[in-house]
């Protein structure tokens, strides 16, 4: 074991229960403990550990930093709870942050002190996100904001949104009007409403509608009208990474049945699918982090969103129909498989992620 | 708070960095550039569809053993240089061109012999690119059916049948009772008779078929792949020049959200072979067995080379249906090495036992 993995284990052993290992699925639900390990882990660099030592890293290479975030998913290791502030929003305000916003936003963010929530969708603009509406005008030194944003996460439980606006109505392409703005969720004008959802354990998406939400023009995060690029760069550091977290969640699903000595023939082979998949997902993941390394821009890493979703998705099937009756009396297995439906929804929709495929990768002609 | 167990950590290595070999290495790349080039202009789809009418082209096999292909990826006790990696990245490239040579088989039977385990009194088996082989797996009857044994002069023999799996090699010489050339001429089918066969024995002191396979298997996944990739690529050549309903097909969702899936099954057998080949070349020293890899990879590459030349015939509509149309070609090479060392289905089912035994 490299250097780097023995200090990340002493880190684990210090930072997580005895039991830990024992009783993951019971930590799973504990939102303290959850909490306490985002901050242990900024606090001793392991949270981003390729970042700045003051910024929840320790400046470790890109590849010692993926070994640590692959032993930190085998471990199950607690989930950072505002997943979208440490995985998107951090890396956008690093990049595009004005030194002010850096100061004040960074911190709370990375410890999980402030969460944020990301205002895209909207009810017309789904995965036509370049079509949104929500319009900012500004009026001196404040931005003035209308319009309404869906399907936006946690919005309820978060102070801070960044929010795409359209700034210049005109523009020749619709991708070149759009900017981002900071917006604190506490503005007058800002109203909030949680949408019921299909399953417990998917995370709160609400409705927010702005009305008049003056925001001041300081909080403009890049350039104007350069929201699209915002947005695809913030998104770029989870995007590279999150096949991390789904070729472990894929196996996962599957263990139980492993300790299964009764499954069919049938029932064999549809897991040794779910297991080529799973490590397909690890391989081609790991082919694009080697390919970036060495100065490429690797094609497959397009499969991997269409790979992973689809495949935890059978996981959670599998999960269910091989235990047959019984599956139905174990609440977790069917709220995996619901929480599973929308692996193929967000993110990118598995018809756009084809679309992304026979377009830039294969070089098919757009429809559009 | 106090310390979990350091134990659970350092049982299994999770250090990525152990698969560097995933991604070619701008020597390897080039490698295999140098092999597309080769081979695709000395055979491709013609040359294929020549066998439909004439023998196998055998007298070119001369160029393949000066361009020494069949060694590559073998140890040099072998004879050979480089490691599996490197005949992976060969065979791959190999697939647009078609071969109807038995370079496939050859390299198959040579890699089994390699990761065998050196016989008792410790010399290592020496081979020639000159003389073609092929692997046959014996686990019934003394009637052997092996992929392109027509024109084989050895065949590594792998008996299954026992406690020890046993690898011995012998002289194909009068052996061959039938060819059968109805799926693919290019590469035939032969039945061998194993009572006419001299065999000696390189090798016994395994247990694990499995991981006796694990090169083999991996091997024929790199050619699947390679075929299924080629199907595709000439698959979007097509969509991309024919028109109907006043655009090109590629356009039109149906055509295009097929591909895409094409273009994740391949893709997906090709990480797999890949990975399968950096463990058998780093020799256990991952957290996955090659065995389960080769499994996986053999099954992936099976799924991705079958869908695939289906695909290209979809694609083509009518014309996909002719002889003269190349896709029925890699769709004949792609279901002649479906079935041979394991279906797909057989391969899944195999691989999760494995993972199964591991898990305990």
């Amino acid at each position: 074991m490299s250097d780097v993995l023995a200090a990340y284990d002493r880190f684990l052993g210090e930072a997580l229960p005895e039991d830990y290992a024992a009783r993951v699925d019971h930590y799973r639900h504990d939102d303290h403990l959850r909490t306490e390990f985002q901050v242990a882990s900024f606090e001793a660099g392991w949270l981003v550990p390729d970042w700045e030592p003051g910024l929840g890293g320790q400046g470790l290479s890109s590849g010692d930093a993926l070994a640590v975030r692959v032993e930190g998913a085998r471990r199950r290791v607690p989930k950072i709870h505002n997943v979208q502030g440490v995985g998107v929003v951090a890396p956008g305000l690093r990049r595009f942050g004005t030194p002010a916003q850096q100061d004040r936003l960074l911190r709370p963010v990375l410890r999980g002190d402030e969460w944020w929530a990301l205002g895209m969708s909207e009810p017309g603009s789904g995965s036509d996100l370049a079509s949104l509406r929500t319009q900012a005008r500004r009026e001196g030194d404040v931005f003035v904001v209308n319009g309404s944003k869906i399907w936006t996460t946690q919005a309820r439980e978060s102070r801070w949104a960044t929010l795409y606006v359209r700034t210049d109505p005109d523009a020749a392409r619709p991708h070149a009007g759009i900017s981002c703005l900071i917006l604190d969720l506490r503005s007058p004008g800002v109203d909030v409403r949680p949408i019921p959802r299909a399953a417990q354990s998917v995370d709160a998406f609400c409705e927010v509608f702005l009305d008049d939400v003056r925001i001041p023009a300081d909080n403009l995060l890049g350039p104007l009208n350069g929201g699209w690029r915002v947005a695809s760069e913030s998104l770029e550091h989870e995007r590279d990474m999150i096949w991390v977290n789904n070729w472990v969640e894929i196996a996962q699903a599957v263990e139980p049945a492993l300790r299964r000595p009764d499954l069919g023939d049938d029932a064999l082979t549809e897991l040794g699918r779910i297991l080529a998949d799973a490590e397909a997902v690890r391989f081609t993941g790991l082919r694009t982090v080697f390919g970036r390394l060495s100065g490429r821009d690797p094609d497959e890493f397009f499969i991997l969103k269409l790979l992973g979703s689809e495949a935890a998705q059978r996981a959670t099937r599998f999960a269910m129909e091989s235990t047959g009756v019984d599956g139905l009396l174990d609440a977790q297995l069917m709220e995996d498989r619901v929480e599973s439906l929308g692996a193929t929804i967000y993110g990118g929709t598995s018809e756009v992620q084809r679309n992304i495929i026979g377009e830039r990768v294969l070089g098919l002609p757009r429809d559009r | 708070m106090s310390a979990v167990s350091t134990t659970t950590a350092s049982r299994v290595h999770t250090d990525p960095s152990r698969w560097r070999d995933l991604v070619d290495s701008d020597e390897r790349a080039e490698f295999a550039a140098s092999v597309r080039a080769h081979l695709g202009a000395r055979f491709g789809p013609d040359a294929a569809r020549a066998c439909f009418d004439a023998a196998q082209p055998a007298e070119a096999w001369r160029e393949i053993a000066a361009a020494d292909y069949p060694v590559i990826g073998l140890p040099e006790a072998m004879g050979g240089a480089g490691s599996i990696v490197d005949a992976v990245a060969m065979v791959e490239a190999a697939g647009p061109a078609l071969v109807p040579l038995p370079l496939v088989s050859t390299v198959t039977a040579w890699q089994t012999v390699a990761h065998a385990g050196r016989p008792s009194e410790g010399r290592a088996y020496e081979v020639s690119s000159e003389r073609r082989a092929a692997l046959a797996v014996v686990d019934g009857t003394d009637e052997l059916v092996v992929l392109d044994g027509a024109l084989a002069d050895e065949v590594v023999l792998v008996d299954v049948r026992g406690a020890a799996v046993r690898v011995s090699v012998a002289d194909v010489s009068d052996a061959v009772t039938a060819v059968h050339r109805h799926v693919d001429p290019g590469r035939p089918t032969a039945v061998l008779d194993r009572t006419r066969l001299s065999e000696t024995v390189l090798a016994d002191g395994r247990t694990d078929v499995d991981a006796v396979l694990a090169p083999a298997r991996t091997v024929l996944a790199a050619d699947l792949t390679g075929v299924g990739a080629t199907a595709l690529d000439r698959a979007v050549r097509h969509a991309l020049e024919r028109e109907q309903f006043g655009k090109r097909i590629g356009a039109f969702q149906g055509i295009k959200h097929r591909l895409a899936d094409v273009y994740v099954a391949v893709e997906r057998a090709r990480s797999l072979t890949r990975a399968a080949a950096v463990a058998l070349a780093s020799d256990g020293t991952s957290d996955l067995s090659a065995a389960e890899l080769a499994l996986l990879a053999k099954a992936a590459a099976t799924d991705a080379a079958v869908d695939s030349t289906r695909a290209y015939v979809q694609v083509l509509g009518a014309m996909g249906m002719t002889f003269e149309a190349d896709a029925h070609l890699y769709f004949r090479r792609a279901q002649q090495t479906a079935p041979f060392l394991g279906s797909a289905a057989d391969c899944y089912r195999a691989a999760a036992l494995v993972r199964r035994e591991d898990h305990r």
